[in-house]
């Protein structure tokens, strides 16, 4: 046993081609004789395939578009952050203070400015009542707050009230906590209501980077609380069709369609035809999961339905009918979503999608109070995948479920 | 083939050259050398470490921004490089350790919009390849998503980047012992997330059966 384990070091030192000669050849020996080893080389293969692939690059245009934020920014103010403070020997100290840093960086809209002189206002400004439109990027002081604004963003400042109303545009605010006075960023669809914490609001949602934010709407209930990581999307305008009665779909176990079944792959004369086709899709699929974003399920089924027309290739048909179950989810028809779900679920039962659609499923079903079926497809989904995303929730959810019964 | 870290040359800037000084002095011209001399190396640090990810650009664009805020620490003590991949690396933790809260906003295969891949236009061999190598590295990607950030990032430093154990551990302020204890576990844990998963293991025999010494 202690061979194996030996052998199964080394055997990272065989993928990555560091391995002697000596020690090669041992290994090789042991293989011959030792299935799980050979088994634990086979899963260490695929990492050395993936060595073997260049790694991501970014494009032209997006290093341009970095050396232009690096530029505009300047040389900011050093952190104790994320630099090594001792070359060679590397050390990161304070790493919470990094971890905001980072997020602070990270999390900043695209074309931000990071330097108070870019902003059109100066810091500790603002005064009772003051509006801003902001023609650039800028950052602003308000309150306790760093408020950081985007090109076109429209900002009222209440400080009796500790209150940003924001007519549109974009803003991230990290607030220092204040116990007694909590801080609102108001927009004209809902209000966000924080003591301190860090956050990015559009005029379509909430996206928390640290701490805990409320959303209410506009007479002041409570429409979610998102937690750190997390991103609160505004329902469309539309006011959605009343849900039909709680259907009782039959959970039936999602079954392997038969090969045959399959959509064949695509013929090699088309295979230059089909790349073309794959970006395209890989595009349409990308601004429909931007349209889902903002809540415009008929843009997001609409560009769907075209990423169905231009043909995608095998790998991309989960994540076009899972985001098309997504976008019914989204138009509130969740019965519809359901069994769209389902069909992911049918149709590619090894994609890494039929894991979302299998917990949606099960999800779904727990919401409606389909509790017999809800029971059956969370469990259905957790002996699926017992170490999957969701198997937390799922396992919740099921808990839930059992005092009630 | 294989482009590990160390087999491509990085280029070095000497911790006197003038672009250092420019960058402290916030000299545009000498921000944006600095970028092109390390950029690359950046950008391969943060991918093998992160995978595809729509954070990708954040990430590297806040490498640089770190190492422009913190230049006037810089001693000179060790390569510009060395220096800046440790600030990669723990960009990367921050990132991982993040995205187990947000794991549930993104479960998409990211396009790389950004490398059209001119050559699989004309050649279905490189597309397939392309494709499949996407694939394989957003499924690997994602079921190390699994493993604690920490033990991820010492076993890809190790496998990815051809780092040795003193200067992975070295990158990630811990003993030697603990970066060998989380390059086992990581190890271990792989292990147990590709047998479960039958289309990785399939590919896995697959290629053993295919290259019986592995890799290029």
């Amino acid at each position: 046993m202690s061979s194996c384990g030996r052998i199964e070091r080394q055997l990272l030192d065989v993928v990555r081609g560091t391995a002697s000669d000596a020690v090669r050849l041992e290994v090789e020996a042991h293989l011959e004789d030792c299935a799980s080893c050979r088994e634990a080389r086979a899963s260490f293969g695929l990492l050395g395939a993936l060595r073997g692939q260049a790694p991501p690059r970014l494009g032209a245009p997006a290093e341009r578009r970095i050396v232009e934020r690096l530029v505009a920014t300047g040389v900011p103010r050093a952190r104790r952050a994320l630099a090594p403070r001792r070359p060679g020997r590397v050390v990161f100290v304070g790493l919470t203070v990094a971890a905001l840093g980072a997020l602070v960086v990270t999390r900043a809209p695209r074309g931000w400015r990071r330097t108070p002189a870019a902003s059109p206002v100066a810091e500790g400004q603002t005064t009772e009542g003051q509006t801003i439109e902001a023609t650039q990027a800028g950052v602003i002081a308000f309150e306790g707050a760093g408020v950081m604004y985007g090109r076109g963003t429209s900002l009222t400042f209440h400080a009796a009230t500790r209150t940003i109303a924001m007519a549109h545009g974009e803003v991230d605010v990290d607030v220092t906590e204040h116990r007694a006075r909590h801080f609102r960023v108001t927009t004209p669809k809902f209000i966000v209501d924080v003591l301190g914490t860090h956050f990015v609001v559009t005029p379509a949602g909430v996206r928390t980077l640290r701490g805990r934010v409320r959303v209410l709407d506009l007479e002041g209930r409570e429409l979610a609380v998102v937690s750190a990581g997390e991103a609160w999307t505004s329902p469309p305008p539309a006011s959605p069709p009343p849900l039909a009665p709680a259907a009782t779909p039959s959970l039936t176990p999602p079954t392997p369609v038969p090969p045959s079944t399959v959509p064949a792959p695509r013929p090699p004369a088309s295979r230059a035809a089909a790349v073309h086709s794959s970006v395209d899709v890989d595009a349409l699929v990308a601004r429909a999961r931007a349209a889902l974003a903002e809540g415009d399920a008929a843009r997001a089924s609409s560009l769907i339905d075209s990423a169905r027309a231009a043909g995608p290739a095998p790998s991309e048909r989960p994540v076009v009918d899972l985001l098309g179950a997504d976008a019914l989810l989204v138009a509130r028809r969740p019965s519809d979503a359901i069994a769209a779900y389902r069909a992911v679920l049918r149709r590619y039962p090894d994609a890494p999608e039929a894991e979302t659609a299998s917990f949606a499923v099960g999800q779904l079903l727990f919401e409606r109070g389909a509790q017999i079926e809800a029971t059956a497809a969370l469990n259905d989904y957790v002996a699926r995948y017992p170490h999957g995303q969701f198997v937390r929730e799922a396992r919740e959810r099921l808990a839930q479920i059992r005092p009630a019964e | 083939m294989s482009t590990p870290a160390k087999a491509r040359a990085v280029p070095e800037l000497a911790v006197d050259d003038p672009c250092l000084t420019g960058c402290r002095a916030g000299r545009p011209e000498a921000i944006e050398k600095l970028f092109r001399t390390y950029g690359g190396m950046v950008e391969g640090v943060i991918g093998r470490l992160v995978g595809p990810t729509p954070d990708f650009e954040d990430l590297v664009q806040t490498t640089f921004a770190e190492a422009l805020g913190n230049l006037g620490r810089f001693r000179g003590e060790a390569k510009v490089s060395t220096w800046l991949c440790g600030i990669a690396v723990n960009v990367a933790h921050h990132h991982l350790r993040a995205g187990k809260v947000r794991r549930h906003v993104s479960l998409e295969l990211v396009t790389d919009d950004r490398a059209p891949a001119l050559p699989a236009l004309v050649d279905p061999g490189v597309a397939d390849k392309t494709i499949d190598g996407r694939r394989l590295a957003s499924k690997l990607h994602a079921l190390c998503d699994r493993i604690s950030p920490k033990k991820r990032i010492a076993l890809l430093l190790y496998v990815m980047e051809d780092r040795s154990v003193e200067e992975i551990a070295a990158l990630m302020r811990a003993t030697q012992t603990a970066t060998r204890s989380r390059m086992y576990f990581a190890r271990r844990e792989l292990r147990k997330l590709i047998r479960a998963d039958a289309e990785l293991r399939d590919l896995a025999e697959g290629l053993l059966g295919a290259t019986p010494e592995g890799e290029a």
